[in-house]
């Protein structure tokens, strides 16, 4: 804007002004308008700023297309099958072609309400927040711990090789993780499993190793965030407190705490955000190593929809779209909220 | 001395990964010892280590199981020992350094060797020790110097127990199921943290025995869909980033929310997977990469880096006559390269090792369309086959593909690791 010079040659100063050679009659709110009349167009209007923007930035505008399309073709076209949602039970893509169901289906807001009478979908989002929450209680206050304690190393270049240790599970696909720990806790063969059986193909301890496998997996990784914001941390604080008599607890606990606590609070309501998801892969995978034994592992939400629509696709395909778009709608809010928070207290948001 | 030559250059590349951490571990094995000649020694004995390990375990490959393999082996082995203990300037080197020798006199220590240098110049080498050891003695035992509180001990304690046993938690199942790989699965129960019967029948039967058609397949596979998507979704999104990183670029909020709701929101899988139906894209590893293609975060990664680029540099390249895209590719992409090379990092490995979209859209029973790691996922089903070998070692040869697919991630990771080092200061965002 700062580069738009409209010369107004078409409106001379003196007309602005107004002709003083007139009687006094003029009323003050018609002589009143003699604002000064800049040399450019004060406000040219919100078209021909952005028309010349867009003359401007042409040759940028072709910048996007690839991306707005594939956004187009795989973003937003699935987002119109939400119609599918509402859409009665003879809807059934089997039987006759697209066009002709959907012409010819009924409409219906009956899915919604189904999905509230539907008994399994309520205990798999109490499962999906069981774990969720208490994967956040160990796991969140555990990569924190685990970088503060590196930090707190004397060597350095030690902290950093651990670092790198901890964080190779995270670059492991959960097919090896799931693998691993099937040979650790196999019952025959299993370092473990020889003295505790086969737990993975319990259901009672389904949960506790969702939350252990997700810890193990991404705990170490997590923790070089953390880690890169106490190295930021000026050092010459450090050292005043040690002069002032602080130890090491103190040190950490009214030091390196708060100094990361934007960190925190970043990671912490992107952490939220992902609540409705356990993993899928995870999920699916250890339900399909011992495949029937393992009955809790189908009422967790990702396996619960994916079951319902893709493994069982023809039988109700109006059901199954309700379903992923409540959930696509519970993301949605935590996401929404999430984000508000951030941008509230810590002034920056994910966009 | 052609063998150290080769063995100067593996070294400056270990340097350059490790962060000089050979060196430094050579000095502090100097500073602590007054026998100069002990770093000579224990070179001397990683080499006798390495040659008889090396060799030893090249027969053993030799004789169980792969001829070539093992000659290989040996072969490598032979070099790396040899070079080691050729290596003499190294050693004239290392203990110049620990005596305070730097500059000239280095030089002309390794023309002729430390020993007859020593004795030429000692009296004036004796006085740098001397010199250096009284700084060392005072800065370790300053009489102002802040103990540590018998708190601060026992969190060190703690410390240091916690993380021993992270590492062992994280360390030992890993060791223990790689091991199974190179082991024979009658004694499977003896393994710990090594394979205690070494063979390498399971990688053989993996590699190039009769199942080894569909590894490959999906080893191809899954180096089609990394390589198209890193390159084409990075690029696509870099490209779209640029012009939304402009402040004045017409509509911008818009094309930003644009992008944006489609991360937030999405109608769940039921209409993707209807619209590949539609496609005809089922069963093929085109649905996969499809999706993966739009990478919104990515983006919005990318469009807050280039935020921070300078103007003046662009506006000076626009005048030398650039054209955006130019400006694009010769001036944009190469100042922004942390955040690139991490970006196309982490779609390396997730494409590497996802495969939640391939079990949406790929049946298993698509043998030749499935990713490597959708293939190593069907390895885990425990299948019944009357083949007695392979009820015997079908868990480790389970861990030997395992051990295979991951090989071209740690083959990657030491050429973008500079970038990330940089990238993940970035933004604390990407996690």
């Amino acid at each position: 804007m700062n580069g738009d010079l409209n010369l107004t040659s078409e409106s001379p100063a003196a007309e602005a002004v107004g002709d003083p050679t007139l009687p006094g009659t003029v009323e003050m709110a018609e002589t009143a308008p003699s604002a000064p009349k800049f040399a450019y167009d004060p406000d040219p209007g919100f078209w021909k700023v952005e028309w010349k923007r867009i003359k401007k930035h042409r040759n940028l505008i072709a910048f996007l297309l690839p991306a707005v399309m594939i956004t187009l073709i795989f973003g937003y076209v699935p987002m119109c099958g939400v119609i599918f949602a509402f859409r009665g039970s003879d809807f059934n893509l089997q039987k006759a072609d697209l066009l002709y169901n959907l012409t010819h289906a009924s409409w219906t807001f009956q899915n919604f309400i189904d999905i509230f009478y539907d008994d399994s979908f309520g205990r798999a989002v109490g499962n999906t927040l069981l774990i969720s929450v208490i994967r956040l209680l160990i796991c969140f206050p555990l990569s924190i711990l685990i970088a503060v304690q590196l930090s707190d190393l004397k060597n350095q270049g030690l902290a950093k090789a651990i670092l790198i240790i901890l964080s190779i599970p995270n670059f492991l696909s959960w097919a090896i993780v799931i693998g691993i720990w099937q040979g650790f806790l196999d019952p025959t063969i299993g370092l473990l499993g020889r003295y505790t059986g086969n737990i993975m193909a319990e259901n009672a301890w389904f949960k506790p190793l969702v939350i252990f496998f997700s810890a193990w997996k991404s705990g170490g990784w997590g923790c070089i965030l953390y880690y890169s914001a106490i190295m930021a941390i000026d050092k010459t604080y450090y050292e005043s407190a040690t002069l002032e008599g602080a130890n090491k607890l103190q040190k950490m606990w009214y030091l390196t705490i708060p100094s990361i606590l934007p960190t925190i609070a970043l990671t912490l309501v992107l952490n939220i955000s992902g609540m409705m998801a356990t993993g899928f892969e995870l999920v699916y995978t250890m339900m399909q190593v011992d495949p029937g034994t393992l009955t809790e592992a189908q009422i967790v939400l990702d396996t619960y929809i994916y079951n319902i629509s893709v493994v069982n696709t023809p039988t109700n395909v109006p059901f199954a779209t309700a379903l992923g778009v409540f959930n696509g709608l519970i993301g949605l809010i935590l996401m929404v909220g999430g984000n508000y928070i951030t941008s509230k207290t810590l002034k920056r948001g994910l966009w | 001395m052609k063998c150290s030559l080769l063995l100067r250059n593996f070294k400056e590349d270990v340097k350059l990964f490790f962060g000089n951490y050979s060196f430094k571990h050579y000095a502090y094995w100097s500073k602590n010892s007054k026998n100069v000649f002990k770093p000579a020694l224990t070179k001397t004995l990683i080499t006798l280590l390495s040659l008889t390990l090396g060799i030893g375990i090249g027969v053993v490959v030799t004789i169980f199981s792969l001829a070539w393999l093992g000659i290989l082996l040996i072969a490598l082995f032979l070099i790396l020992g040899l070079g080691e203990a050729i290596d003499f300037k190294q050693f004239a080197y290392v203990n110049a350094w620990e005596l305070g020798v730097r500059g000239a006199d280095l030089d002309e220590i390794v023309e002729i060797g430390h020993e007859r240098f020593i004795a030429k110049n000692d009296a004036r080498i004796r006085s740098a020790a001397e010199k250096n050891a009284e700084r060392r003695r005072r800065s370790t035992r300053h009489p102002n110097r802040i103990r540590e509180s018998r708190g601060d001990l026992v969190l060190n304690v703690i410390n240091i127990t916690a993380l021993i046993a992270g590492i062992v938690i994280v360390c030992i199942p890993l060791l223990n199921y790689f091991s199974l790989a190179f082991n024979d699965g009658t004694r499977n129960l003896q393994v710990v943290i090594f394979p205690v019967a070494p063979t390498l029948k399971s990688l053989e039967y993996v590699l190039v025995g009769d199942d080894a058609y569909l590894f490959w397949r999906s080893f191809g596979n899954s180096v089609i869909i990394t390589v198209i998507v890193t390159l084409g979704s990075n690029l696509m999104m870099a490209l779209a980033a640029y012009p939304l990183s402009k402040r004045d670029f017409p509509f911008r909020s818009g094309i930003l929310m644009f992008f944006v709701i489609t991360m937030l929101f999405s109608a769940g899988i039921v209409p993707v997977y209807l619209l590949m139906q539609f496609m005809h894209l089922l069963n093929t590893i085109w649905s996969v990469i499809l999706i993966s293609l739009s990478n919104v975060a990515n983006m919005l990664y990318f469009k807050t880096f280039f935020e921070g680029i300078s103007t003046d540099i662009e506006e000076a390249a626009r005048l030398d006559g650039a054209s955006d895209l130019q400006l694009f590719f010769l001036i944009v992409v190469p100042m922004s390269l942390p955040i690139i090379g991490t970006c196309c990092f982490f779609t390396i490995v997730g494409c590497w090792n996802g495969y939640g979209t391939a079990l949406l859209f790929i049946r298993s029973s698509a043998r030749e369309a499935r990713p490597l790691a959708y293939h190593l996922y069907l390895m885990l089903q425990r299948e019944t086959r009357g083949d007695s070998w392979w009820i015997i070692n079908h868990k480790n040869v389970e861990a030997a593909a395992m051990l295979a697919s991951i090989v071209p991630i740690i083959l990657i990771y030491p050429y973008v690791v500079k970038y990330i080092k940089s990238g993940l200061q970035l933004g604390s965002v990407k996690g």
